[in-house]
This record gives structure tokens, C-alpha cells and sequence, in this order.
């Protein structure tokens, strides 16, 4: 009877430290990478085709675990004061342009189009827990990625609709962070990384203060980085609305 | 004196609050082939934006405009029509009849505000009061719903001007809001009323429009006056992608029972590879049929106060992005009564971050006698920086 006793609690050792699932993996990345809510300032600077260095500054807000989401350009003056709202996971999205006063609403095929020239897409901006509805997570393993060692979870697209065949998240296996995410196109032809950096604890929720997306395509790059942010926040019901998008 | 004083308050207020200052410097060149001569003029414009928020809730916004003006700008509105539409006229002793060759057109250099507002937001409502832009409608070239602005085809996206009114939104649930707008004249029966209610279901937002006015009607013999409803309502959202909207409006003229239809029906989609098309069909009662416009239809048609000549058109419009910096792009109108066109491929640059810069052509083919046959080609060329 001891023995049995010794097995199972053997077992269960081993089970709990066992590596999770695919989904639950996925689970904790959506839960760790998606907080209630967040306020904050962003700058993005894009590095051209010829270079250059463009950088943008906007106030984000999110709401509704990444349902929701605004953006508020604060710079450069080409579009300052242009804002674009994106609910139900980037399905809606509405662009305000400050300068003629007017609100459009975009067609759910421009998500997967680049965000202001940057290479982060709409979709890759708002798409919050939808991964979980519009990808199959598979676990391949581990890997090292400069020297952490890392869950490699694949998602593997569930249907035509969506922007990417494939992704692969490297996962930091201590706490379940990611550290880099790699596209894959319709073709699974491999399109871009986004590097995860500078990850801090802010108000307790682990936050990537840099983000840098490489675009092996178009040998372009954008990166973002956090100036301020705050998770310390709550929005009345009707905040991610066009109203709000105006003001 | 009214101006300066306007501009002395605004700069006196900059210096002791905290404003914000931007706009832009725009430069543009214009050259038009007609059959009887080539027209070149240009204009410089300065635009200065100044935007305070003493708190969260209140916000004053203004802008002035600086327009000067080169080239010939005294231009012959007759040139740009065929010589059949001149109009025949009974000379000074009626004896006889005078052709009239010139109708003066004169682009005059200005500055003025364009904008002076103050917007409160409240929990319940936003009000916003004094000169502003107000663009109703989901249409992208034509706009029936929008009974505040000319349009202007061949930019139907640049800013438009500012009117004087009051509005005031109020939200009662997610995605709905009334608005109404007032445009006061000198009586209450002349001022502008314009109410709409928005809502969204899903992917689509919907609208009922409901506005009351006069409406002006230019004419050769001086302009006529005209009570106008119009009762309307806007449709935009996404179906399998692509994006759809509709806009409709009834005019009800001088109380007629017989009502005038005005309304375009739209769709866009962006591909895979980012290129972008958009279409928009027009269709205008108030237009004219072909066989019978006349001098007056094109003034009323170029003085904004009617969307189209005719009844029926097409706008159609592709772009896309040649690499991060550069946009290619081409629109055509085509007028599906008389079946002329314009076409208009255009280049966009942006060599500096805050700077734009664009190049367009424009190729006119129809029968001479028809909206779009008797203009030849143009060029524009324009350049905006920011700041």
C-alpha cells in the first residue's frame, strides 16, 4: 500500500512538472500578454527602405483584454490628432482623420494591411485572445533563443481567413513570456519576427517595453517602445466608441 | 479689422494657456489645356492650426488660412465650355442679339479662419459651437446626404470649410447617438436644421438623416430661392471583406409631393498585396439628361449647388503602395448619360516625414458638348509640408 502510495505521488511529481499542453501554453501567453485594461504613450519608429527613421508617437488605450483598442497620434504633425479604433478584435476597425473631421469604417480586409507603413499589420495590433479561436496551438519542443531556454509553440492557422498560415512563439519557459513570435505567410513562407525586449514588471503585469518587428521580406523594420504606461485604469462602457474616437 | 482683431485675441490667449501650434504649408501648380488656350495658375497657402485643451473636457480650435494666388487669375468660366453654351442675349438698343463671351472668374488671394470652435464634453452630450467642419455621409466621392459643402471630384478628400453652427451629440448606448445641427441665418425659416441618428449592428453602422433649409439655386438671371427637406440615411460595413456603403437622399423641393432620389451605392476591398479599389455608383433626379443642359445647369452644377450634371456616374478608384514611401494611384468619373470621362493617375510622395508630394494628370475624352469632352488634359502639382 505504501508502495502504491509512493508510485502515485511519483506520478503526480512528474505530471505536474511536466510540460503543458499546447493550448494551455497558449492560454497563459493570451492571459499574460492581454491585461484588463492599459493606458500609455508609444513611440514607433519605422526604418525604410532607403533608411530613413520615421517615428511616430500615439496614446494607446485598451480595454476589454485586447477586445478594444485606441490609438491617438500625437506625432509626427502629418497626422497628429488621427486616431483609429479597433473593436471585436481588429474585425472593426474606424479610422478618424483630424484634419477633414471625418470617420471612416474600414473594410475587415484591410486588417491584414500594413499599420502607417509600419510592419505590424492592424491585425497584429488588435488581435488580443482571438489566436485562441483562429489558430490550433501545437507544442515543438524547446529552444534556446540567446540563451533562455524556450517553449517553441507553433499556431497553426484554422482557416483561410486569417493573415498568417503560421506563427511560432518562443516562450520564456520560466514564466511563460514570449520572447519572439515568427510569421509565416499563406505560403508558409517565412515573412517577419517580432522580438519582444526589455520585458519589466509593471504594476505586476510582465510588459515588453520594446518591441521590434523585422521584416525579412522587405528588409524593413519597425520598432515600438513603451514611453509610460499604466494597467491602473478603468474606461466608462462607451469609451471605445466613434464618440471617443472624435474627441 | 474684424480679422485682425480675431488674430490678436487668439495670439493673446496662446500666451497664457497651453496651446498647441501645427499646419502646413501647401504649394500647387495647375496647368489645363482647353481647345481655345492653356490656363496655368497656382496658389501658396499657410495653414495655422492652434488647439488648447484647459482640461479634459473642453477644447477651443481654431485655424487661419493665408491663399495667394499666381498665374492668370482672371479666368473666362466660359472657356471651359463648349462655345454653344454661350448665352445669347438681346444687345444694349434691342436691335438684336449679343453672344456673351466672358463670364469673369477671379481667384482672389485671402486669409481668413476657417475654424473657431469651442467643443465641450460632457457625460450626456457634446456640444460643439462656432465655425467648423461638418461632413456627413459614408460616400467617398459624392456625398448626398452632406447639404454643408461643395465637392469637389477631383479631390473629394481634401479638408472642407468651415461652417458656422451649433452641434450637439448625445449618446444614449453603445454605438448610438442624435445629433442635431444648427446653422443659424437671418430668420429661423432659413436656418439650416440637420438631425441624425446613428447606430451599429455588427459590422455595420446605420443612420437616419432628417434636414430642413432653403436651398439656393444659381442662375444667369440671378439666384432663386427654395425650401428644401430632405429626408436621408447612410449604410457602411463589411461583408466578406469588402467593404459596402449607401447613401440616399429625398429632396422634397418647395413642398412638392413628387420627391427627388439622390444616392450612391459603394464597395472597396484591399488584396492580399495591398492594392486597394474602391467603385461608387451616383445616381442624381436632380441632375439633367444630356440633350437638355444648358448654360444654368452648369452654373448651378459649379457653384456646389448640385451634385452632378447629369443623372447617372461612375467613380471608380485604384492605389497602391510602391514600396514605404511612394503611392501610385488612378481614379476615373465616368459620366454613364452622356458617356464621357476624365481619367487621373496620380503619384504620392513622401521623401520626408512630415512632407508630401504629388504629381497628377488628367485625360478628358467625350464629345466635345458633353461634361467631360470639351477640356483636354491637365497637371497638378502639389506639395504640403507639416509642422
Amino acid at each position: 500500500m505504501k508502495r502504491l502510495f509512493a508510485i502515485s505521488l511519483l506520478l503526480l511529481n512528474v505530471l505536474v512538472a511536466a510540460d503543458p499542453s499546447g493550448p494551455e501554453l497558449l492560454n497563459k501567453i493570451i492571459d499574460l500578454m492581454n491585461p484588463e485594461n492599459a493606458r500609455g504613450i508609444m513611440e514607433q519608429t519605422i526604418v525604410t527602405t532607403t533608411g530613413d527613421h520615421r517615428t511616430f508617437r500615439y496614446e494607446t488605450y485598451m480595454g476589454n483584454r485586447g477586445e478594444s483598442s485606441l490609438m491617438r497620434y500625437l506625432e509626427p504633425s502629418r497626422v497628429k490628432g488621427n486616431a483609429i479604433l479597433m473593436t471585436n478584435y481588429s474585425d472593426n476597425i474606424w479610422m478618424y482623420n483630424r484634419r477633414t473631421d471625418r470617420v471612416r469604417k474600414l473594410a475587415s480586409s484591410t486588417k491584414n494591411q500594413k499599420f502607417e507603413g509600419s510592419d505590424f499589420t492592424y491585425e497584429d495590433m488588435g488581435s488580443g485572445d482571438s489566436w485562441k479561436e483562429d489558430y490550433t496551438p501545437v507544442l515543438k519542443g524547446t529552444k534556446k533563443i540567446n540563451g533562455t531556454k524556450c517553449y517553441k509553440l507553433e499556431l497553426q492557422s484554422r482557416t483561410d481567413d486569417n493573415s498568417y498560415n503560421k506563427m511560432v512563439c518562443y516562450v520564456r519557459m520560466d514564466d511563460f513570456f514570449p520572447i519572439q513570435i515568427d510569421y509565416y505567410d499563406k505560403k508558409d513562407v517565412f515573412i517577419k519576427s517580432l522580438y519582444l525586449e526589455d520585458i519589466q514588471k509593471i504594476e505586476g503585469v510582465l510588459t515588453p517595453m520594446k518591441m521590434i518587428m523585422r521584416n525579412h521580406r522587405d528588409q524593413t523594420e519597425t520598432v515600438m517602445e513603451y514611453i509610460s504606461i499604466t494597467y491602473d485604469v478603468t474606461f466608462d462602457k462607451y469609451f471605445f466608441t466613434e464618440r471617443n474616437l472624435k474627441k | 479689422m474684424l480679422k485682425n482683431t480675431v488674430i490678436i485675441v487668439l495670439l493673446s490667449v496662446s500666451l497664457f494657456a497651453e496651446v498647441d501650434w501645427f499646419g502646413y504649408y501647401e504649394g500647387e501648380g495647375d496647368f489645363g489645356k482647353v481647345p481655345s488656350k492653356q490656363i496655368f495658375y497656382g496658389y501658396h497657402k499657410l495653414r495655422l492650426d492652434l488647439d488648447i485643451s484647459p482640461s479634459d473636457n473642453i477644447r477651443i480650435s481654431a485655424n487661419l488660412i493665408y491663399k495667394e494666388y499666381y498665374g492668370q487669375t482672371n479666368l473666362n468660366f466660359l472657356d471651359f465650355l463648349h462655345p454653344d453654351f454661350r448665352p445669347v442675349v438681346p444687345n444694349a438698343d434691342m436691335t438684336g442679339l449679343d453672344t456673351i463671351t466672358y463670364i469673369p472668374y477671379t481667384l482672389s488671394d485671402s486669409m481668413f479662419i476657417d475654424n473657431m470652435f469651442l467643443q465641450l464634453h460632457g457625460k450626456l452630450f457634446d456640444l460643439t459651437l462656432g465655425k467648423q467642419q461638418i461632413s456627413p455621409g459614408v460616400g467617398y466621392a459624392w456625398n448626398p446626404t452632406d447639404i454643408f459643402n461643395e465637392q469637389d471630384l477631383m479631390d473629394p478628400t481634401y479638408e472642407n470649410p468651415g461652417v458656422s453652427a451649433i452641434q450637439i451629440a448625445i449618446p444614449f448606448g453603445y454605438r448610438m447617438t442624435l445629433s442635431g445641427i444648427l446653422q443659424p441665418k437671418n430668420s429661423w425659416n432659413e436656418t439650416v436644421q440637420y438631425y441624425q441618428f446613428k447606430t451599429g449592428f455588427g459590422r455595420f453602422d446605420i443612420s437616419a438623416v432628417y434636414s430642413r433649409g432653403l436651398m439656393t439655386l444659381t442662375g444667369l438671371m440671378g439666384p432663386t430661392i427654395h425650401t428644401h427637406d430632405l429626408y436621408g440615411g447612410n449604410i457602411e460595413g463589411d461583408i466578406i471583406g469588402i467593404g459596402v456603403r449607401s447613401e440616399i437622399a429625398a429632396h422634397r423641393i418647395d413642398y412638392s409631393k413628387n420627391l427627388k432620389y439622390e444616392y450612391i451605392i459603394g464597395a472597396d476591398y484591399t488584396f492580399k498585396n495591398s492594392l486597394y479599389l474602391l467603385g461608387e455608383y451616383y445616381h442624381n433626379d436632380l441632375g439633367v439628361k444630356p440633350e437638355n443642359v444648358t448654360l444654368n445647369d452648369y452654373l448651378v452644377y459649379y457653384s456646389g449647388e448640385r451634385k452632378g450634371l447629369n443623372r447617372n456616374y461612375l467613380f471608380t478608384l485604384a492605389m497602391y503602395p510602391l514600396g514605404d514611401l511612394m503611392d501610385i494611384s488612378a481614379f476615373s468619373i465616368i459620366n454613364l448619360d452622356d458617356k464621357s470621362a476624365v481619367f487621373a493617375p496620380q503619384i504620392m510622395y513622401r521623401p520626408y516625414q512630415n512632407v508630401e508630394l504629388s504629381l497628377m494628370g488628367s485625360w478628358f475624352a467625350g464629345d466635345p458638348k458633353d461634361e467631360f469632352g470639351y477640356q483636354q488634359t491637365g497637371i497638378r502639382l502639389r506639395i504640403r509640408a507639416y509642422f
